[in-house]
């Protein structure tokens, strides 16, 4: 029989439709790669390339080593990978009410199907060139193998970050018609202006432009974890849990608001 | 059954509650230097460009089990307002809906990037429906699509490459391949297909109604309104200016009482 009635808790749904919209953004994603030969493998190589291009470059300026026996190579290359992830957020968020303004006004999909289907978007491509520049790392500084496995808490943390970035970005965007425009800029700057090329001792008296970059800091709480294995538990769990609150509120908040949001952009 | 009980929607006009960096500079600007004439623009505007606008006013209606609604009426009468209304995608402004929401087949859209294949976006539809939580099974919703949209070899190539008529029958399988709803809203019918799938559409709609369920179908097309429909809906303006049988529907519609309403 086609169809069978299955009995699962409410935690099981939420997971199994979870799943539905990590499948969605799969589709997404074989979208953007369909007329490519290489298909998905060009998330893992831009991350690479970019990275040992950027690599030799400033690492003539920078030096090999920083802090140690810390390769500068995986230094940037971690910074770049989740750079693209919340610069990604930022430009899709930015535009995305008014992109799928079409389907808000004429299906009755849930805000929150249309947010999470494009974040688990996000999500598998800094998954793919995560796992790729960690595999590269594992060859250049393989001392640092013991720290992947304290990479869950605030990879966990950064994820949620990015799915904020997403739905508030989004809603500025639909509230300011120019906030689309204003973000690549946005993005350039703070990229340029945080020690995500350069290491953070080199900051010197603007060390303060590092602790006000709210992004960088969550990136900065993954990078920590990857070449130093330290992490801040209590800070990483405090703010899961703040991020996990505000998420349910907004969710809630939005779906109750879906068309008068869409509207918006209409 | 569904209930209207003094449904009135107001939309909003975007124009104003968008916000515009240039023109709120130019706003705060004027008021800084106190610059008359900018401030009296800026007052014009705000008048010329109210925020809401009534698009469905007060609508009482009753639809009970098995009734086929035909909606008759101009652009901008309300036609597309009251579907989505009745869907549950707009929620009214004033007054409430009662009972079943009706499931929309508004879109004309697959969900997926023309760069995908047909395949591609049934899996989408499966996906986004939370099909497999409901008991189906993939593998046998794909085969099914497959069939059913009689589009051959078509369905694993990219949907860029089909025609009109392909992907309208690609969309018609999708929305009548589960019944999420025994009550259906549709806009403008299904009218890009050949005459053989027209036919086909026709058997597959009235089968997938089967006698409990309703049906709301929006139309320019009186003859596609009488395959399907009993009962006609006149709108005009955002009122509902006639309720009856649909060939009174029509004769309203064609007559004075229609210009004068």
């Amino acid at each position: 029989m086609n169809k069978s009635k299955i009995q699962k808790s409410n935690f099981l749904k939420f997971l199994y439709q979870l799943q539905n919209y990590w499948k969605l953004g799969w589709l997404d994603n074989k979208a953007r790669y369909a007329k490519t030969y290489l298909g998905e493998v060009w998330i893992a190589l831009s991350v690479i390339l970019l990275s040992t291009f950027l690599g030799i470059v400033y690492g003539d300026i920078f030096g090999s080593t920083i802090d140690g026996d810390i390769k500068y190579f995986s230094y940037l290359a971690l910074g770049i990978t989740l750079w693209n992830c919340i610069a990604d957020s930022m430009a899709l968020g930015s535009r995305f009410i008014i992109e799928s303004a079409n389907q808000i006004l004429n299906t009755t999909y849930s805000l929150k199907s249309l947010f999470l289907r494009k974040f688990f978007y996000i999500c598998q491509n800094l998954f793919i060139g995560l796992t790729s520049i960690l595999f590269v790392i594992l060859i250049v500084n393989k001392e640092l193998i013991g720290n992947y496995i304290q990479l869950f808490l605030p990879l966990l943390v950064f994820l949620v970050f990015n799915l904020l970035i997403i739905i508030y970005f989004s809603l500025i965007g639909c509230l300011i018609r120019d906030f689309a425009e204003i973000v690549p800029l946005v993005t350039t700057i703070i990229f340029l202006g945080s020690p995500i090329l350069y290491p953070a001792s080199r900051l010197d008296d603007f060390a303060w432009i590092a602790k006000v970059n709210i992004p960088y800091r969550v990136l900065d709480l993954v990078r920590t974890a990857i070449l130093t294995g330290e992490v801040n538990y209590l800070e990483c769990f405090f703010i899961l849990i703040a991020g996990l609150v505000l998420l349910l509120f907004t969710f809630s908040y939005l779906e109750r608001n879906r068309t008068k949001i869409a509207l918006w952009c209409d | 059954m569904t209930e209207l009980d003094n449904a009135s929607l107001h939309l909003y006009s975007m124009t104003s509650k968008g916000v515009n960096i240039k023109k709120e500079l130019v706003k705060i600007v004027g008021k800084f230097l106190n610059l008359r004439f900018i401030n009296k623009i800026n007052k014009n505007k705000d008048k010329s460009n109210p925020s809401k606008i009534l698009i469905l006013k007060n609508i009482n209606v009753f639809i009970n089990k098995g009734d086929r609604i035909g909606l008759i009426g101009a652009n901008g009468s309300g036609k597309s307002s009251i579907l989505k209304l009745i869907s549950g995608i707009y929620k009214p402004s004033r007054g409430l809906i009662k009972g079943d929401y009706f499931y929309p087949m508004i879109i004309r859209d697959l969900n997926v990037s023309d760069d995908l294949a047909g395949i591609d976006a049934a899996k989408a539809f499966f996906y986004q429906h939370g099909l497999g939580l409901l008991g189906y099974d993939l593998d046998w919703f794909l085969s099914k699509i497959e069939k059913t949209c009689s589009i051959g070899d078509y369905f694993l190539r990219p949907i860029k490459y089909y025609s009109e008529g392909m992907r309208t029958r690609l969309i018609f399988s999708l929305l009548t391949s589960v019944r999420l709803s025994e009550n259906l809203a549709i806009d403008e019918g299904f009218g890009t297909g050949d005459k053989k799938f027209a036919l086909q559409a026709e058997e597959k709609l009235k089968s997938f109604l089967g006698s409990e369920g309703s049906l709301l179908l929006a139309s320019h097309s009186n003859d596609l309104l009488r395959q399907f429909c009993k009962r006609g809906w006149v709108m005009k303006g955002g009122r509902l200016i006639f309720d009856g049988p649909l060939e009174e529907a029509f004769s309203f519609y064609d007559s004075d009482a229609y210009l004068t309403a």
